[in-house]
Protein backbone atom coordinates (compact mmCIF):
# COMPACT_ATOMS: atom_id res chain seq x y z
CA UNK A 1 0.00 0.00 0.00
CA UNK A 2 1.64 3.26 -0.72
CA UNK A 3 -1.02 5.27 1.22
CA UNK A 4 1.32 5.79 4.11
CA UNK A 5 3.49 8.39 1.91
CA UNK A 6 0.38 10.41 0.30
CA UNK A 7 -0.68 13.66 1.44
CA UNK A 8 -4.49 12.98 1.90
CA UNK A 9 -5.40 14.17 5.12
CA UNK A 10 -7.27 10.72 6.58
CA UNK A 11 -4.85 8.20 6.97
CA UNK A 12 -8.05 4.98 6.25
CA UNK A 13 -8.20 6.65 3.08
CA UNK A 14 -6.96 4.89 -0.15
CA UNK A 15 -5.03 5.59 -3.00
CA UNK A 16 -4.48 3.74 -6.11
CA UNK A 17 -1.80 3.71 -8.49
CA UNK A 18 -2.21 4.66 -12.36
CA UNK A 19 0.09 4.24 -14.57
CA UNK A 20 0.19 6.15 -18.05
CA UNK A 21 1.88 4.56 -20.68
CA UNK A 22 4.77 6.11 -20.81
CA UNK A 23 5.38 5.16 -17.12
CA UNK A 24 4.08 8.08 -14.90
CA UNK A 25 2.56 7.38 -12.20
CA UNK A 26 -0.26 8.89 -10.61
CA UNK A 27 -1.70 8.73 -6.87
CA UNK A 28 -5.74 8.87 -7.17
CA UNK A 29 -7.82 8.66 -4.04
CA UNK A 30 -9.83 5.45 -4.14
CA UNK A 31 -12.61 7.44 -4.04
CA UNK A 32 -11.86 9.45 -7.12
CA UNK A 33 -10.55 6.94 -9.02
CA UNK A 34 -13.61 4.13 -9.04
CA UNK A 35 -15.65 6.15 -11.52
CA UNK A 36 -13.40 5.33 -13.58
CA UNK A 37 -15.29 2.04 -14.31
CA UNK A 38 -11.88 -0.36 -16.28
CA UNK A 39 -10.18 0.94 -13.00
CA UNK A 40 -12.96 -0.46 -10.56
CA UNK A 41 -12.64 -3.80 -12.69
CA UNK A 42 -8.85 -3.65 -12.98
CA UNK A 43 -9.29 -3.10 -9.07
CA UNK A 44 -11.39 -5.56 -8.65
CA UNK A 45 -9.45 -7.94 -10.32
CA UNK A 46 -6.15 -7.46 -7.58
CA UNK A 47 -4.37 -4.74 -9.27
CA UNK A 48 -5.27 -2.31 -6.33
CA UNK A 49 -2.23 -3.41 -4.32
CA UNK A 50 -0.27 -2.74 -7.13
CA UNK A 51 0.59 -0.46 -9.88
CA UNK A 52 -2.46 0.19 -12.07
CA UNK A 53 -1.22 0.05 -15.92
CA UNK A 54 -3.28 1.78 -18.03
CA UNK A 55 -1.84 0.70 -21.28
CA UNK A 56 -3.56 3.51 -23.68
CA UNK A 57 -3.18 6.87 -21.70
CA UNK A 58 -0.81 9.26 -21.85
CA UNK A 59 0.52 10.79 -18.75
CA UNK A 60 -0.37 14.71 -20.12
CA UNK A 61 -4.14 13.03 -20.64
CA UNK A 62 -3.82 11.16 -17.88
CA UNK A 63 -2.79 14.50 -15.59
CA UNK A 64 -6.20 15.66 -17.12
CA UNK A 65 -8.26 12.81 -16.48
CA UNK A 66 -7.04 12.43 -12.81
CA UNK A 67 -8.14 16.18 -12.06
CA UNK A 68 -11.19 15.27 -13.21
CA UNK A 69 -11.77 12.32 -11.26
CA UNK A 70 -10.13 14.08 -7.99
CA UNK A 71 -12.63 17.38 -8.72
CA UNK A 72 -15.69 14.94 -9.52
CA UNK A 73 -14.86 13.50 -6.38
CA UNK A 74 -14.91 16.58 -4.00
CA UNK A 75 -18.16 16.98 -3.16
CA UNK A 76 -18.73 20.38 -4.99
CA UNK A 77 -21.88 22.17 -5.81
CA UNK A 78 -23.30 21.25 -8.31
CA UNK A 79 -23.73 25.16 -9.82
CA UNK A 80 -19.46 24.86 -9.32
CA UNK A 81 -19.01 21.93 -11.18
CA UNK A 82 -20.87 22.86 -14.35
CA UNK A 83 -18.76 26.09 -14.20
CA UNK A 84 -15.59 23.85 -13.30
CA UNK A 85 -16.83 21.06 -16.01
CA UNK A 86 -17.02 24.38 -18.85
CA UNK A 87 -13.75 25.12 -18.33
CA UNK A 88 -12.16 21.90 -18.06
CA UNK A 89 -13.40 20.45 -22.02
CA UNK A 90 -12.46 24.32 -23.23
CA UNK A 91 -9.18 23.27 -25.00
CA UNK A 92 -7.14 22.50 -27.96
CA UNK A 93 -9.17 20.29 -29.85
CA UNK A 94 -6.09 17.73 -29.63
CA UNK A 95 -6.16 17.51 -26.42
CA UNK A 96 -10.38 17.16 -26.63
CA UNK A 97 -9.67 13.68 -28.97
CA UNK A 98 -7.10 12.34 -26.81
CA UNK A 99 -9.56 12.94 -23.67
CA UNK A 100 -12.01 11.29 -25.55
CA UNK A 101 -10.41 8.35 -26.07
CA UNK A 102 -8.94 8.45 -22.57
CA UNK A 103 -12.75 8.69 -21.02
CA UNK A 104 -13.89 5.88 -23.48
CA UNK A 105 -10.94 3.47 -22.41
CA UNK A 106 -11.17 4.21 -18.64
CA UNK A 107 -15.34 4.09 -19.13
CA UNK A 108 -16.00 7.38 -17.63
CA UNK A 109 -19.40 7.73 -18.30
CA UNK A 110 -19.93 11.19 -17.76
CA UNK A 111 -16.91 12.55 -18.78
CA UNK A 112 -17.35 10.76 -21.69
CA UNK A 113 -20.47 12.65 -22.54
CA UNK A 114 -19.63 16.12 -21.53
CA UNK A 115 -16.38 15.54 -23.97
CA UNK A 116 -19.16 14.49 -26.83
CA UNK A 117 -21.42 17.09 -26.40
CA UNK A 118 -18.36 19.79 -26.59
CA UNK A 119 -17.47 18.43 -30.13
CA UNK A 120 -21.11 18.62 -31.36
CA UNK A 121 -21.67 22.60 -29.68
CA UNK A 122 -18.50 23.34 -32.17
CA UNK A 123 -20.64 21.74 -35.20
CA UNK A 124 -23.61 23.37 -34.34
CA UNK A 125 -24.71 25.91 -36.50
CA UNK A 126 -22.04 25.65 -38.87
CA UNK A 127 -21.93 24.93 -42.96
CA UNK A 128 -20.83 22.17 -44.43
CA UNK A 129 -17.55 23.59 -45.51
CA UNK A 130 -17.20 25.54 -41.89
CA UNK A 131 -17.04 22.12 -40.57
CA UNK A 132 -14.52 20.16 -42.69
CA UNK A 133 -12.37 23.13 -41.87
CA UNK A 134 -12.44 23.36 -38.41
CA UNK A 135 -11.63 19.56 -38.06
CA UNK A 136 -9.51 19.42 -41.01
CA UNK A 137 -11.39 16.68 -43.07
CA UNK A 138 -11.66 15.84 -46.52
CA UNK A 139 -14.73 16.29 -48.43
CA UNK A 140 -14.68 13.15 -50.36
CA UNK A 141 -17.75 13.70 -52.07
CA UNK A 142 -17.28 13.56 -55.89
CA UNK A 143 -18.43 17.19 -57.74
CA UNK A 144 -21.52 14.69 -59.03
CA UNK A 145 -22.45 13.25 -56.10
CA UNK A 146 -22.35 16.98 -54.65
CA UNK A 147 -24.16 18.58 -57.07
CA UNK A 148 -27.08 15.61 -56.99
CA UNK A 149 -26.66 16.25 -53.27
CA UNK A 150 -27.57 20.12 -53.01
CA UNK A 151 -30.76 19.67 -55.50
CA UNK A 152 -31.92 17.26 -53.37
CA UNK A 153 -31.39 19.20 -50.12
CA UNK A 154 -34.00 21.66 -49.18
CA UNK A 155 -36.03 21.30 -46.26
CA UNK A 156 -35.37 19.65 -42.80
CA UNK A 157 -37.53 20.48 -40.28
CA UNK A 158 -36.77 20.94 -36.44
CA UNK B 1 -21.51 -0.14 -39.34
CA UNK B 2 -22.08 -3.17 -36.88
CA UNK B 3 -25.01 -2.83 -34.41
CA UNK B 4 -22.64 -3.49 -32.15
CA UNK B 5 -21.28 -0.06 -31.46
CA UNK B 6 -24.88 0.98 -30.04
CA UNK B 7 -23.32 -1.31 -26.77
CA UNK B 8 -20.76 1.19 -25.28
CA UNK B 9 -20.45 -1.49 -22.21
CA UNK B 10 -18.98 -4.22 -25.56
CA UNK B 11 -16.97 -1.99 -26.95
CA UNK B 12 -15.47 -1.18 -23.91
CA UNK B 13 -14.98 -4.42 -22.70
CA UNK B 14 -13.11 -5.06 -26.44
CA UNK B 15 -10.72 -1.89 -25.81
CA UNK B 16 -10.02 -2.95 -22.41
CA UNK B 17 -9.35 -6.70 -23.60
CA UNK B 18 -7.10 -5.25 -26.68
CA UNK B 19 -5.02 -2.31 -27.44
CA UNK B 20 -6.24 0.14 -29.21
CA UNK B 21 -5.21 -0.47 -32.91
CA UNK B 22 -5.35 2.82 -33.77
CA UNK B 23 -3.27 4.28 -31.13
CA UNK B 24 0.46 4.06 -31.86
CA UNK B 25 0.99 4.11 -28.29
CA UNK B 26 -0.75 1.25 -27.32
CA UNK B 27 0.82 -1.58 -26.12
CA UNK B 28 0.39 -4.92 -25.72
CA UNK B 29 -0.62 -5.90 -22.29
CA UNK B 30 2.73 -7.15 -21.12
CA UNK B 31 4.51 -5.48 -18.25
CA UNK B 32 7.31 -5.54 -19.86
CA UNK B 33 7.13 -4.04 -23.45
CA UNK B 34 9.93 -4.55 -25.62
CA UNK B 35 10.02 -1.72 -27.49
CA UNK B 36 9.15 1.91 -25.74
CA UNK B 37 7.41 4.07 -28.66
CA UNK B 38 6.82 7.60 -27.80
CA UNK B 39 5.76 9.02 -30.81
CA UNK B 40 3.37 12.05 -30.42
CA UNK B 41 1.16 11.36 -32.84
CA UNK B 42 -1.83 14.14 -33.11
CA UNK B 43 -5.21 13.02 -32.68
CA UNK B 44 -7.84 14.17 -35.08
CA UNK B 45 -11.42 13.97 -34.96
CA UNK B 46 -11.41 11.64 -37.75
CA UNK B 47 -9.19 9.50 -36.22
CA UNK B 48 -11.70 8.19 -33.69
CA UNK B 49 -13.66 5.58 -33.98
CA UNK B 50 -16.85 5.49 -35.14
CA UNK B 51 -18.70 4.41 -31.97
CA UNK B 52 -16.75 7.60 -30.22
CA UNK B 53 -17.75 9.84 -33.39
CA UNK B 54 -21.23 8.86 -32.85
CA UNK B 55 -21.32 9.98 -29.48
CA UNK B 56 -20.04 13.41 -30.56
CA UNK B 57 -22.41 13.62 -33.87
CA UNK B 58 -25.74 11.95 -32.48
CA UNK B 59 -25.78 15.30 -29.91
CA UNK B 60 -25.74 18.18 -32.60
CA UNK B 61 -29.38 19.89 -32.43
CA UNK B 62 -31.99 18.90 -35.15
CA UNK B 63 -30.91 21.63 -37.42
CA UNK B 64 -27.40 20.79 -37.87
CA UNK B 65 -28.15 17.32 -38.90
CA UNK B 66 -28.24 18.69 -42.66
CA UNK B 67 -24.98 19.83 -42.78
CA UNK B 68 -23.43 16.85 -41.14
CA UNK B 69 -25.08 14.18 -43.69
CA UNK B 70 -22.86 16.93 -46.38
CA UNK B 71 -19.45 16.84 -44.54
CA UNK B 72 -18.07 13.05 -46.01
CA UNK B 73 -18.98 10.12 -47.23
CA UNK B 74 -18.25 8.59 -43.06
CA UNK B 75 -20.43 11.49 -41.55
CA UNK B 76 -23.16 10.80 -44.10
CA UNK B 77 -22.91 6.80 -43.48
CA UNK B 78 -23.04 7.37 -39.80
CA UNK B 79 -26.03 10.08 -39.60
CA UNK B 80 -27.99 6.94 -41.64
CA UNK B 81 -26.55 4.02 -39.38
CA UNK B 82 -29.37 2.53 -36.83
CA UNK B 83 -26.91 3.26 -33.62
CA UNK B 84 -27.78 7.20 -34.49
CA UNK B 85 -31.13 6.75 -33.45
CA UNK B 86 -30.75 4.48 -31.00
CA UNK B 87 -28.40 7.50 -29.76
CA UNK B 88 -30.77 10.41 -30.11
CA UNK B 89 -33.29 8.39 -28.44
CA UNK B 90 -31.12 7.80 -25.90
CA UNK B 91 -29.90 11.67 -25.40
CA UNK B 92 -33.93 12.39 -25.86
CA UNK B 93 -32.65 14.47 -28.66
CA UNK B 94 -35.86 12.57 -30.69
CA UNK B 95 -39.34 14.24 -30.66
CA UNK B 96 -42.50 12.57 -32.77
CA UNK B 97 -43.54 15.08 -35.00
CA UNK B 98 -46.58 15.05 -37.49
CA UNK B 99 -45.95 15.35 -41.10
CA UNK B 100 -48.49 16.02 -43.72
CA UNK B 101 -48.27 16.21 -46.97
CA UNK B 102 -50.57 17.86 -50.05
CA UNK B 103 -47.92 17.14 -52.38
CA UNK B 104 -45.91 19.35 -52.78
CA UNK B 105 -46.88 21.48 -49.52
CA UNK B 106 -46.11 19.98 -46.16
CA UNK B 107 -46.68 21.07 -42.96
CA UNK B 108 -45.60 19.67 -39.18
CA UNK B 109 -46.91 19.79 -35.61
CA UNK B 110 -45.28 18.69 -32.74
CA UNK B 111 -47.18 18.18 -29.47
CA UNK B 112 -46.41 19.65 -26.14
CA UNK B 113 -44.74 16.74 -24.32
CA UNK B 114 -44.96 16.13 -20.48
CA UNK B 115 -41.20 16.10 -19.67
CA UNK B 116 -40.31 18.66 -22.89
CA UNK B 117 -40.32 22.65 -22.11
CA UNK B 118 -38.90 23.47 -25.12
CA UNK B 119 -42.31 23.85 -26.49
CA UNK B 120 -45.04 26.24 -25.12
CA UNK B 121 -46.92 26.45 -27.72
CA UNK B 122 -47.32 23.78 -30.15
CA UNK B 123 -47.68 25.57 -33.86
CA UNK B 124 -47.79 23.90 -37.08
CA UNK B 125 -44.43 24.80 -39.55
CA UNK B 126 -45.44 25.18 -43.15
CA UNK B 127 -42.61 23.90 -45.51
CA UNK B 128 -43.00 26.30 -48.52
CA UNK B 129 -42.81 23.37 -50.79
CA UNK B 130 -40.79 19.75 -51.11
CA UNK B 131 -38.52 19.57 -54.18
CA UNK B 132 -40.40 16.49 -55.76
CA UNK B 133 -40.34 16.29 -59.32
CA UNK B 134 -43.44 18.27 -61.16
CA UNK B 135 -44.53 15.30 -63.09
CA UNK B 136 -44.87 13.35 -59.65
CA UNK B 137 -47.37 15.30 -58.73
CA UNK B 138 -50.40 13.86 -60.11
CA UNK B 139 -49.10 10.26 -58.98
CA UNK B 140 -48.79 11.69 -55.46
CA UNK B 141 -52.24 13.44 -55.28
CA UNK B 142 -53.23 10.68 -53.12
CA UNK B 143 -50.07 9.41 -51.57
CA UNK B 144 -50.16 7.42 -48.60
CA UNK B 145 -47.17 8.09 -45.91
CA UNK B 146 -45.06 5.95 -43.38
CA UNK B 147 -42.16 6.33 -41.87
CA UNK B 148 -39.48 4.86 -40.16
CA UNK B 149 -37.14 6.40 -38.02
CA UNK B 150 -36.57 10.08 -39.84
CA UNK B 151 -37.55 8.51 -43.39
CA UNK B 152 -41.04 9.29 -44.47
CA UNK B 153 -42.00 6.78 -47.38
CA UNK B 154 -44.22 8.82 -49.89
CA UNK B 155 -46.15 6.17 -51.74
CA UNK B 156 -47.68 7.58 -54.86
CA UNK B 157 -49.83 6.15 -57.15
CA UNK B 158 -46.86 4.51 -59.23
CA UNK B 159 -43.79 6.13 -58.08
CA UNK B 160 -42.64 6.61 -54.10
CA UNK B 161 -39.90 8.98 -53.04
CA UNK B 162 -38.10 8.45 -49.28
CA UNK B 163 -37.67 11.93 -47.46
CA UNK B 164 -34.78 11.96 -44.94
CA UNK B 165 -36.22 14.35 -42.26
CA UNK B 166 -32.38 14.95 -40.90
CA UNK B 167 -30.57 15.42 -43.61
CA UNK B 168 -33.63 17.12 -45.95
CA UNK B 169 -32.79 14.52 -48.60
CA UNK B 170 -35.50 13.34 -51.28
CA UNK B 171 -34.53 10.63 -53.38
CA UNK B 172 -36.78 8.68 -55.86
CA UNK B 173 -37.53 4.55 -54.58
CA UNK B 174 -39.45 1.57 -56.20
CA UNK B 175 -42.71 1.83 -56.75
CA UNK B 176 -45.31 -0.43 -55.75
CA UNK B 177 -45.62 -3.63 -57.62
CA UNK B 178 -49.44 -2.59 -58.47
CA UNK B 179 -50.72 0.71 -58.68
CA UNK B 180 -53.02 1.63 -55.46
CA UNK B 181 -54.93 4.82 -54.53
CA UNK B 182 -56.47 5.49 -50.72
CA UNK B 183 -54.59 2.35 -49.85
CA UNK B 184 -53.84 1.23 -46.13
CA UNK B 185 -49.97 1.47 -45.11
CA UNK B 186 -48.05 0.39 -41.79
CA UNK B 187 -45.13 -0.39 -40.96
CA UNK B 188 -44.17 -3.57 -39.04
CA UNK B 189 -40.25 -4.55 -38.01
CA UNK B 190 -38.88 -2.09 -40.27
CA UNK B 191 -40.76 -3.21 -43.45
CA UNK B 192 -43.68 -1.12 -45.07
CA UNK B 193 -46.86 -3.35 -45.86
CA UNK B 194 -49.85 -1.87 -48.19
CA UNK B 195 -53.37 -3.56 -48.86
CA UNK B 196 -56.46 -2.34 -51.43
CA UNK B 197 -57.28 0.65 -52.79
CA UNK B 198 -57.21 -0.54 -56.74
CA UNK B 199 -58.71 -3.36 -58.58
CA UNK B 200 -54.98 -4.14 -60.88
CA UNK B 201 -53.92 -4.79 -57.38
CA UNK B 202 -56.69 -6.76 -56.35
CA UNK B 203 -56.37 -8.59 -53.69
CA UNK B 204 -52.23 -8.87 -53.22
CA UNK B 205 -50.35 -7.42 -50.07
CA UNK B 206 -47.22 -6.06 -50.61
CA UNK B 207 -44.64 -5.60 -48.39
CA UNK B 208 -41.42 -2.75 -49.04
CA UNK B 209 -38.16 -3.65 -47.48
CA UNK B 210 -36.15 -0.56 -47.50
CA UNK B 211 -32.98 -2.02 -47.23
CA UNK B 212 -33.07 -3.51 -50.49
CA UNK B 213 -35.43 -0.98 -51.86
CA UNK B 214 -38.00 -3.81 -53.10
CA UNK B 215 -41.46 -4.79 -53.35
CA UNK B 216 -43.12 -8.24 -53.13
CA UNK B 217 -46.76 -9.36 -52.63
CA UNK B 218 -46.55 -11.22 -49.39
CA UNK B 219 -50.22 -12.26 -49.28
CA UNK B 220 -53.66 -11.90 -50.75
CA UNK B 221 -56.18 -10.10 -48.80
CA UNK B 222 -59.73 -11.33 -47.68
CA UNK B 223 -61.35 -8.66 -49.00
CA UNK B 224 -60.63 -5.87 -51.67
CA UNK B 225 -61.09 -2.65 -49.68
CA UNK B 226 -60.89 0.70 -51.34
CA UNK B 227 -60.42 3.79 -49.24
CA UNK B 228 -59.13 1.95 -46.30
CA UNK B 229 -57.16 2.81 -43.26
CA UNK B 230 -53.85 0.89 -42.81
CA UNK B 231 -52.47 0.24 -38.58
CA UNK B 232 -49.65 -1.88 -37.34
CA UNK B 233 -49.62 -3.65 -33.49
CA UNK B 234 -47.71 -6.38 -32.11
CA UNK B 235 -46.68 -7.77 -35.17
CA UNK B 236 -50.23 -7.35 -37.45
CA UNK B 237 -51.46 -5.15 -39.89
CA UNK B 238 -54.77 -4.31 -39.79
CA UNK B 239 -56.51 -3.07 -42.91
CA UNK B 240 -59.69 -0.83 -41.38
CA UNK B 241 -62.89 -0.24 -43.42
CA UNK B 242 -63.20 1.52 -46.90
CA UNK B 243 -65.47 0.31 -49.93
CA UNK B 244 -65.42 -3.01 -51.72
CA UNK B 245 -63.93 -3.04 -54.74
CA UNK B 246 -66.18 -4.90 -57.44
CA UNK B 247 -66.53 -6.13 -61.37
CA UNK B 248 -62.76 -6.03 -61.79
CA UNK B 249 -63.23 -6.81 -64.99
CA UNK B 250 -61.46 -3.69 -66.63
CA UNK B 251 -58.86 -1.61 -65.26
CA UNK B 252 -61.57 0.89 -63.56
CA UNK B 253 -62.61 1.05 -60.13
CA UNK B 254 -66.32 0.56 -59.68
CA UNK B 255 -67.77 0.39 -56.54
CA UNK B 256 -70.47 -1.55 -55.62
CA UNK B 257 -74.22 0.24 -54.57
CA UNK B 258 -73.54 1.56 -51.16
CA UNK B 259 -77.31 0.28 -50.64
CA UNK B 260 -75.92 -3.61 -49.99
CA UNK B 261 -75.34 -4.83 -47.06
CA UNK B 262 -71.78 -6.51 -48.12
CA UNK B 263 -70.64 -2.71 -48.29
CA UNK B 264 -71.25 -2.12 -44.68
CA UNK B 265 -69.36 -5.40 -43.90
CA UNK B 266 -66.51 -3.28 -45.30
CA UNK B 267 -66.94 -0.18 -44.12
CA UNK B 268 -67.57 -1.72 -40.59
CA UNK B 269 -64.78 -4.22 -40.72
CA UNK B 270 -60.87 -4.28 -40.05
CA UNK B 271 -59.10 -7.22 -41.46
CA UNK B 272 -56.00 -8.28 -39.62
CA UNK B 273 -52.93 -10.20 -41.10
CA UNK B 274 -50.30 -11.92 -39.08
CA UNK B 275 -47.02 -10.46 -40.51
CA UNK B 276 -44.71 -13.56 -39.49
CA UNK B 277 -46.73 -15.99 -39.89
CA UNK B 278 -48.18 -14.77 -43.36
CA UNK B 279 -51.56 -15.48 -42.22
CA UNK B 280 -55.00 -13.62 -42.17
CA UNK B 281 -56.48 -13.81 -38.63
CA UNK B 282 -60.75 -13.46 -37.87
CA UNK B 283 -61.60 -10.01 -38.86
CA UNK B 284 -63.26 -7.76 -36.77
CA UNK B 285 -66.36 -5.68 -36.87
CA UNK B 286 -66.87 -2.16 -35.48
CA UNK B 287 -69.48 -2.72 -32.97
CA UNK B 288 -72.90 -1.00 -33.68
CA UNK B 289 -72.40 -0.91 -37.24
CA UNK B 290 -70.62 2.23 -37.80
CA UNK B 291 -68.42 3.03 -40.50
CA UNK B 292 -64.97 3.65 -39.98
CA UNK B 293 -64.11 7.38 -40.45
CA UNK B 294 -60.63 6.99 -39.43
CA UNK B 295 -58.38 4.85 -37.51
CA UNK B 296 -54.64 4.40 -36.14
CA UNK B 297 -52.71 2.90 -33.57
CA UNK B 298 -51.65 3.77 -30.20
CA UNK B 299 -49.31 1.99 -27.62
CA UNK B 300 -50.88 -1.80 -28.68
CA UNK B 301 -54.76 -0.15 -28.91
CA UNK B 302 -56.48 -0.04 -32.70
CA UNK B 303 -58.51 3.25 -32.08
CA UNK B 304 -61.32 4.10 -34.46
CA UNK B 305 -63.98 6.66 -35.12
CA UNK B 306 -66.62 5.67 -36.65
CA UNK B 307 -70.00 6.67 -38.60
CA UNK B 308 -73.27 5.91 -37.77
CA UNK B 309 -76.46 6.90 -39.01
CA UNK B 310 -76.51 10.47 -36.86
CA UNK B 311 -73.60 10.90 -35.32
CA UNK B 312 -70.18 10.21 -34.06
CA UNK B 313 -68.50 7.48 -32.12
CA UNK B 314 -64.95 6.65 -31.16
CA UNK B 315 -63.52 2.91 -30.23
CA UNK B 316 -60.35 0.96 -29.12
CA UNK B 317 -59.93 -2.43 -29.65
CA UNK B 318 -57.29 -3.79 -27.19
CA UNK B 319 -54.80 -5.29 -29.77
CA UNK B 320 -51.93 -6.20 -27.23
CA UNK B 321 -50.45 -9.94 -27.18
CA UNK B 322 -52.63 -11.25 -29.92
CA UNK B 323 -51.62 -15.13 -28.66
CA UNK B 324 -47.89 -15.21 -30.28
CA UNK B 325 -49.32 -14.76 -33.68
CA UNK B 326 -48.67 -18.42 -35.39
CA UNK B 327 -51.79 -18.09 -37.56
CA UNK B 328 -54.15 -18.88 -34.59
CA UNK B 329 -57.64 -17.28 -34.76
CA UNK B 330 -56.63 -14.41 -32.57
CA UNK B 331 -58.44 -15.51 -29.57
CA UNK B 332 -56.05 -13.76 -27.31
CA UNK B 333 -57.59 -10.40 -28.53
CA UNK B 334 -59.25 -8.79 -25.73
CA UNK B 335 -62.72 -6.56 -27.14
CA UNK B 336 -63.90 -3.32 -28.27
CA UNK B 337 -64.58 -0.21 -25.81
CA UNK B 338 -66.72 2.98 -26.53
CA UNK B 339 -64.48 5.85 -25.67
CA UNK B 340 -65.49 9.34 -25.23
CA UNK B 341 -66.47 10.80 -28.93
CA UNK B 342 -64.55 13.71 -30.21
CA UNK B 343 -65.96 17.37 -28.95
CA UNK B 344 -68.11 17.36 -32.43
CA UNK B 345 -71.92 18.29 -32.21
CA UNK B 346 -73.33 15.65 -31.02
CA UNK B 347 -75.50 14.44 -34.35
CA UNK B 348 -73.07 14.94 -37.20
CA UNK B 349 -73.02 12.30 -39.87
CA UNK B 350 -69.70 12.71 -41.33
CA UNK B 351 -70.51 12.12 -44.90
CA UNK B 352 -67.98 12.65 -47.98
CA UNK B 353 -67.14 15.85 -47.64
CA UNK B 354 -65.74 15.92 -44.66
CA UNK B 355 -62.72 13.44 -43.89
CA UNK B 356 -60.20 13.12 -41.14
CA UNK B 357 -57.06 11.66 -40.89
CA UNK B 358 -55.45 10.14 -37.85
CA UNK B 359 -52.40 9.61 -36.51
CA UNK B 360 -50.80 8.15 -33.26
CA UNK B 361 -48.36 10.31 -31.20
CA UNK B 362 -46.76 9.21 -27.99
CA UNK B 363 -49.81 8.44 -26.06
CA UNK B 364 -52.19 10.93 -27.82
CA UNK B 365 -54.43 10.20 -30.87
CA UNK B 366 -54.67 13.10 -33.26
CA UNK B 367 -58.10 13.50 -35.35
CA UNK B 368 -57.12 15.82 -38.52
CA UNK B 369 -59.87 17.27 -40.50
CA UNK B 370 -58.03 16.58 -43.83
CA UNK B 371 -61.09 18.17 -45.82
CA UNK B 372 -64.18 19.62 -45.64
CA UNK B 373 -66.35 21.83 -43.14
CA UNK B 374 -68.01 20.82 -40.25
CA UNK B 375 -70.07 24.07 -40.30
CA UNK B 376 -70.62 23.05 -44.01
CA UNK B 377 -72.25 20.26 -42.39
CA UNK B 378 -74.20 21.64 -40.28
CA UNK B 379 -75.34 24.27 -42.31
CA UNK B 380 -76.92 22.22 -44.73
CA UNK B 381 -78.92 20.21 -42.66
CA UNK B 382 -80.35 23.74 -41.44
CA UNK B 383 -78.23 24.30 -38.03
CA UNK B 384 -76.71 27.29 -36.60
CA UNK B 385 -72.85 27.21 -37.41
CA UNK B 386 -70.92 26.59 -34.28
CA UNK B 387 -67.00 27.80 -35.18
CA UNK B 388 -66.33 24.16 -36.53
CA UNK B 389 -64.32 25.51 -39.50
CA UNK B 390 -61.93 23.58 -41.29
CA UNK B 391 -58.82 22.04 -40.53
CA UNK B 392 -59.98 21.37 -37.41
CA UNK B 393 -57.36 19.46 -35.22
CA UNK B 394 -58.78 17.45 -31.99
CA UNK B 395 -56.21 15.57 -29.69
CA UNK B 396 -57.23 12.56 -27.67
CA UNK B 397 -55.02 11.70 -25.19
CA UNK B 398 -55.76 8.19 -23.91
CA UNK B 399 -54.18 8.46 -20.39
CA UNK B 400 -56.26 10.65 -19.69
CA UNK B 401 -59.35 9.94 -21.33
CA UNK B 402 -59.89 13.61 -22.47
CA UNK B 403 -59.99 15.20 -25.54
CA UNK B 404 -58.60 19.24 -26.46
CA UNK B 405 -58.03 20.99 -29.08
CA UNK B 406 -55.16 21.38 -30.93
CA UNK B 407 -53.80 24.02 -33.49
CA UNK B 408 -55.50 24.34 -36.67
CA UNK B 409 -53.93 22.47 -39.94
CA UNK B 410 -52.17 25.28 -42.20
CA UNK B 411 -54.68 26.65 -44.91
CA UNK B 412 -52.27 25.40 -47.87
CA UNK B 413 -52.54 21.80 -46.43
CA UNK B 414 -55.92 20.26 -47.98
CA UNK B 415 -56.93 16.40 -48.52
CA UNK B 416 -53.54 15.95 -46.97
CA UNK B 417 -51.66 12.16 -45.83
CA UNK B 418 -50.78 12.32 -42.45
CA UNK B 419 -47.82 10.24 -40.35
CA UNK B 420 -45.89 10.70 -37.27
CA UNK B 421 -42.24 10.58 -37.62
CA UNK B 422 -39.31 10.12 -35.50
CA UNK B 423 -36.69 13.16 -35.70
Amino acid sequence: MASSESTTTSTTTKVLRLKSSDNEIFGVEEKAALQSETIKSLAEDGYSEDVIPLFNVEKKTLAKIVEWLNKHASGSSKEELKRWDADFVDVDKDVLYDLLLASNYLNIEVLLHQLAQKVADMIKGKKPEEIRQLFGIKNDFTPEEEAEIRRENAWAFE
Amino acid sequence: MPESCNSRHFSWLMKSCFPNPQDPTSKPLSPNPIIAISTTTTTSLSSLPDDLLLECLSRVPSSSLPSISLVCRRWSLLLHSPSFLHLRRLHHLVHPTIFTLSAPFAATLRLQNGNDTNINDPSWKVASCLPLPVASLDSLSHARLSAIGPRIYIIGRNEMFCYDVWSGIITSRSSMIFPRKKFATAVLSGKIYVAGGGSRAGAALEEYDPETDTWRVVSHALRRRYGCIGAAVDGIFYVIGGLKIGGALNNEITRVATVGSEAYVYASSMDLFDVEAGSWLRSRAVPDGGCVVAACAVEGYVYILASHAVELSFWCFDARGHGGGGGGNGSGFREWCRIKSPPLPAQVRIDNTVRFSCVGVENKVVLIQVSGCIDDLLRRSGRSVRGLKEGLVLIYDCTSGEWSRGPDSPEVIRRAACVTVEC
